[in-house]
């Protein structure tokens, strides 16, 4: 395996295993487990922004500059364009997808309230496998990009 | 969901992809591609276990 995925593996195992134990240990007394507790879209979000610097600090020799070039920060800030954009998309339509809801487009152009879906376990999955697998894409991502900039050092 | 927000979603992605190919390589975006599909689906499984467990 390359080096990427052992950094991708062990940043996702831990920051899935701390979220999902702090999540646990502060359920409701009434609430049983149920997919938002699995929901780790955030944590990887925070996980992958975590990574860049951290691999910077350790990866590069001592003494060397790291120097940014226009592909690697434009492909930087798309990966946050990206956790923008889906916080953006969360507000207008995945937070109701996570509650089994849609928002539908009225004859002007705009959103209108929240109606139960007609399938609302498969919006709750489409929710939960689109915010994971956002989460897990840019983690690599940023995960194998910080990895080139540090190699990349002299 | 608004045409716009799809087709502002479906470009921002692509071009991601697009920068990250060129950046950092074919091999590496596939074994990524790999990885989190892989990832994707033992943490839904997971969850899927675990939510029939809990009721």
């Amino acid at each position: 395996m390359s080096h990427e995925v052992y950094v991708f593996a062990g940043a996702a195992v831990a920051v899935i295993g701390a979220g999902l134990v702090l999540r646990g240990l502060t359920l409701a007394d009434n609430e049983s487990m149920n997919l938002t507790i699995f929901d780790c879209t955030k944590d990887l979000f925070l996980a992958a922004v975590a990574v860049f610097p951290t691999t910077l600090i350790i990866e590069p020799k001592p003494g060397a500059t790291i120097d940014f070039h226009a592909g690697e920060l434009l492909a930087t800030f798309l990966l946050l364009a990206l956790i923008a954009l889906w916080a953006k998309g969360d507000t207008r339509y995945f937070y109701y997808w996570r509650r089994g809801e849609k928002r539908t487009k009225q004859n002007d152009g705009k959103l209108g309230p929240a109606a139960t879906a007609s399938h609302p376990r498969l919006r709750k999955a489409a929710a939960f496998a689109f915010g994971n697998g956002l989460g897990f894409s840019v983690l690599f991502a940023s995960t194998a990009l910080s990895h080139h900039v540090a190699s990349l050092a002299k | 969901m608004t045409n716009r927000d799809i087709s502002i979603g479906i470009g921002a992605g692509l071009l991601a992809i697009v920068a990250l190919i060129l950046v950092l390589g074919i091999e590496t975006f596939v074994t990524g591609v790999v990885a989190i599909t892989g990832a994707v689906a033992l943490l839904g499984g997971i969850a899927w276990l675990a939510s029939k467990r809990g009721g």
